[in-house]
């Protein structure tokens, strides 16, 4: 697998002294699990395609 | 006359002998040849079925390495996208802040102690998501 889709997901935080650190922290909490949303669907999608190629090499190595 | 056909003969009948052995040895070299250009073939042949295996491998590898590289790409793509639109949202919000007093007041308001405190100490739990941790265990409590 890929080493970009593998990587550790983003994990935000720091001080939340007023409002405005948590407004900032709950951007960066989505753009972190929107990042890590997106790394999933990749995964998958390189797995599935993987799969695939490979019931079609399995095919084809039967036939 | 007679001597000497007999020893003609005789230089006849040494000749084809020789001659026999000869063709008999030349037979066997020939044989022996064979044998080792057999085993020649065999050895190309498996030469020639490992390297095909050996090309086919690498262009397994090859086509591989493009498909984890245009997965890599994507990815890289949809995440620059992402971090522009936070950017882009970030901005928004710090303009809003300074055109708006009531979103101004609003961003400087403090955030209570107790809860800031629940909020700033978060650990990993063992279904490796993020967490408040128990606030029992920091002094403080929530109302």
């Amino acid at each position: 697998m890929p080493e970009a889709l593998v990587q550790a997901c983003p994990k935000p935080g720091g001080a939340l002294p007023t409002a405005g650190a948590l407004v900032d922290e709950l951007g960066a909490t989505r753009l972190a699990l929107d990042t890590c949303a997106a790394q999933v669907d990749k995964s998958r999608a390189w797995r599935e395609n993987e799969q695939a190629l490979l019931d079609a090499e399995a095919q084809s190595a039967t036939k | 006359m007679p001597a000497l056909n007999r020893y003609v003969l005789v230089g006849v009948v040494v000749f084809c002998l020789s001659l026999l052995a000869t063709i008999g040895l030349l037979a066997m070299r020939l044989e022996a040849t064979f044998t080792k250009l057999g085993a020649a073939q065999a050895t190309l042949e498996e030469a020639l079925a490992t390297s095909n295996e050996n090309a086919k491998s690498l262009k397994r590898l090859a086509d591989a390495a493009e498909r984890d590289g245009k997965v890599t790409a994507a990815l890289a793509a949809d995440v620059a996208k992402l971090t522009g639109q936070s950017q882009k949202l970030q901005a928004q919000i710090r303009a809003l802040a300074e055109e708006n007093e009531d979103v101004q007041t609003f961003l400087r308001v403090p955030v209570p102690d107790a809860l800031r405190r629940v909020l700033e100490r978060r650990g990993t739990t063992e279904d490796g998501n993020v967490h408040a941790l128990d606030a029992g265990s920091t002094g403080t409590s929530l109302p």
